[in-house]
């Protein structure tokens, strides 16, 4: 078996690439509407699960207002180095005099007072300047298992809109912009058998397209549909 | 239309553009040449859409005109025509007649309206490069070229200047996921910001470029406009399409932390592995390479047929080390190599190998290595 070169895929984040369909259209329509500069809006919180496209957006909103993005999949190494260090500023830090707060995956905070406290103050400092907010997590405000009460009421106070992406367009949609990150060329009849066989989740549609473009790169073949159900079937 | 021209400078006139001309006639138009003349020169013009040529050669121009005709048909008549001047002119209906001596062919043209436009070439920001420079990087580059064209941005070479203050650094990298090459020179003069972020030169045109830096001697012209990259040489200028696309970051795959390094002489290893990959499969031509102090060990086995090893000598003095390789990735970066000795870095059994020319920094290739 011939192993190949594993490229970083480099995924392209913007307001233009973004794939809007049913499910999503009021996230974007949000998005959008923050991220102009005359628009009054300031505080937006969107949710879905993993693969709607939170983070596009998230990322597309830094880029058009240029903020920094924080997601809390780096909580872990944020906190390790002062873990035990009273009051860990280091997210306050880290956010610094930015433009605006833009946070995601707010349902990774970990259980701990100290840092709810934190972005309690955070939340406050921005509010009050007037600037910018935007959150994300995997469920509604509500459902956050760590997050100060609050802060879940100060979020219902904006705009908050969930993400939706499991029907079938949304996400034929999605895995053509999935295959375009990564340079390939995916027929119809390709992701129609992706959408047929493969569980109906974003990360797992994403996997199993890996899957087909590291068979079709390690056995130099094209990707047809014969090629893809063998990957699907490995 | 209608002009007279020797034999010898139509055939060369319409040799050149054979590839460049659409064969898979999804517009007819493509597969056409465009002949115009004027100005007591003849040009013809190819294009497929991706890559255009167009070339001007002497003539004696009886009446001014342009048409354009089946590229393939043209030069096959122009090959058998006896040494003497052709006699080229239209007629009505876009017909065609063309005479040789006693020969006298008479063919379907098709309107020069509907073939597409060339574009005007401005001869502004052009780099100058000498033929030997290119021909070298691409030669050691374009074996690694990717062909499947669902990985349309492995389909070329990856081409970026470097500004190094008085000097610039030419490099140009292909991949096809197994292995990658990577060549680089020094070049005069500064480069646009075309190449300064990097472009994708297609492989179509690249191999154009290739064939006309093995033409005759003198200086290639390369110069950018609207996606396009424009090169001339002489009589003929060359547009091509760049590839819409981001090439990988190939920087990321190139190992680091290989340090275990083998000395080893380039003829001895080359022949070795032809010999050794007579035995191993037909469709992965993997062999064996065991690393053993002053000790390269070859192998093959196929359970079809049988198996081979070959004992080589070598400068190592590191661990024993074993990693297997489709021998073609090895034998095509060392066809490309004249240096007499080859430098091979590696690591272990499942990461890639770097290959260089132990004397020169020029030029390496990392391959992939195969697993059982």
């Amino acid at each position: 078996m011939q192993l190949i070169f594993d490229f970083p895929v480099v995924s392209r984040y913007s307001f233009e690439n973004f794939v809007v369909c049913g499910g999503n259209r009021t996230a974007y329509h949000f998005a959008t509407r923050l991220a102009s500069e005359d628009g009054t809006e300031n505080l937006l919180y969107i949710y879905g699960p993993e693969g709607c496209g939170k983070t596009h957006l998230l990322t597309a909103i830094c880029d058009r207002i240029g903020a920094n993005y924080f997601s809390f999949r780096d909580a872990k190494e944020l906190y390790a180095a002062d873990v035990a260090t009273e009051g860990s500023m280091s997210l306050a830090e880290r956010v610094g005099d930015a433009t605006a707060l833009v946070l995601d995956d707010l349902h990774l905070l970990p259980d701990r007072q100290d840092f709810r406290v934190e972005l309690w103050e955070l939340f406050n400092r921005f509010y009050t300047a007037g600037k910018k907010i935007v959150m994300a997590g995997l469920m509604h405000p509500k459902e956050l298992p760590h997050l100060d009460g609050h802060l879940t009421s100060r979020l219902l106070w904006g705009l908050v809109a969930g993400m939706d992406v499991s029907d079938d367009e949304s996400r034929r949609m999605i895995l053509k912009k999935l295959a375009e990150d990564r340079h390939m060329l995916l027929s119809d009849e390709v992701v129609d058998q992706m959408l047929l066989r493969v569980r109906r989740d974003i990360p797992s549609l994403l996997y199993a397209l890996e899957g087909i473009n590291r068979l079709a790169i390690a056995t130099k073949r094209k990707i047809t549909l014969k090629l893809a159900k063998e990957a699907l079937d490995q | 239309m209608e002009f007279k021209i020797s034999k010898e400078i139509f055939l060369k006139a319409l040799q050149r553009i054979q590839g460049i001309v659409e064969k898979r006639n999804t517009m007819p138009i493509l597969s056409n040449a465009l002949l115009e003349v004027g100005n007591e020169q003849l040009f013809v013009t190819a294009t497929d859409l991706e890559v255009g040529m167009k070339s001007s050669y002497p003539t004696q121009v009886i009446r001014e005109g342009k048409i354009t005709v089946s590229a393939k048909k043209l030069y096959e008549i122009v090959k058998e025509m006896p040494d003497e001047e052709i006699h080229f002119s239209t007629k009505e209906n876009d017909w065609v007649e063309i005479v040789c001596g006693k020969a006298r062919f008479n063919i379907v043209g098709l309107s020069s309206d509907e073939f597409p436009y060339f574009p005007k070439v401005k001869e502004e920001n052009f780099i100058l490069f000498k033929n030997e420079i290119l021909a070298e990087m691409i030669e050691k580059t374009s074996y690694a070229i990717c062909y499947d064209e669902t990985k349309y941005n492995l389909n070329g070479i990856f081409i970026k200047g470097i500004d190094e203050g008085e000097e610039t650094l030419l490099r140009m990298v292909a991949t096809d996921g197994h292995r990658l090459s990577v060549s680089e020179k020094r070049i005069e003069g500064k480069v646009g910001p075309e190449l300064a972020k990097g472009v994708i030169f297609p492989k179509k045109g690249i191999f154009e470029l290739k064939k006309m830096t093995e033409e005759e001697a003198g200086e290639i012209m390369l110069g950018f406009m609207d996606n396009s990259a424009v090169i001339k040489k002489g009589n003929t200028v060359v547009v091509m399409r760049l590839i819409d696309g981001e090439f990988p970051d190939y920087t990321k795959v190139i190992p680091a932390q290989n340090n275990c390094n083998v000395l080893i002489g380039r003829d001895k290893f080359l022949h070795s592995l032809k010999r050794m990959a007579i035995l191993s499969s037909e469709k992965f031509k993997g062999i064996k390479i065991d690393l053993n102090p002053q000790l390269v060990i070859i192998s093959s086995s196929n359970p079809e047929l049988g198996e081979a090893r070959e004992e080589i000598e070598a400068q190592y003095e590191g661990n024993g080390i074993s990693a297997r390789f489709n021998a073609k990735y090895l034998i095509d970066v060392l066809s490309v190599m004249e240096e007499r000795e080859v430098e091979l870095k590696l690591k272990d059994e499942l990461s890639p190998v770097i290959m260089k020319a132990a004397a020169e920094d020029d030029f390496m290739a990392v391959i992939m290595p195969m697993r059982l």
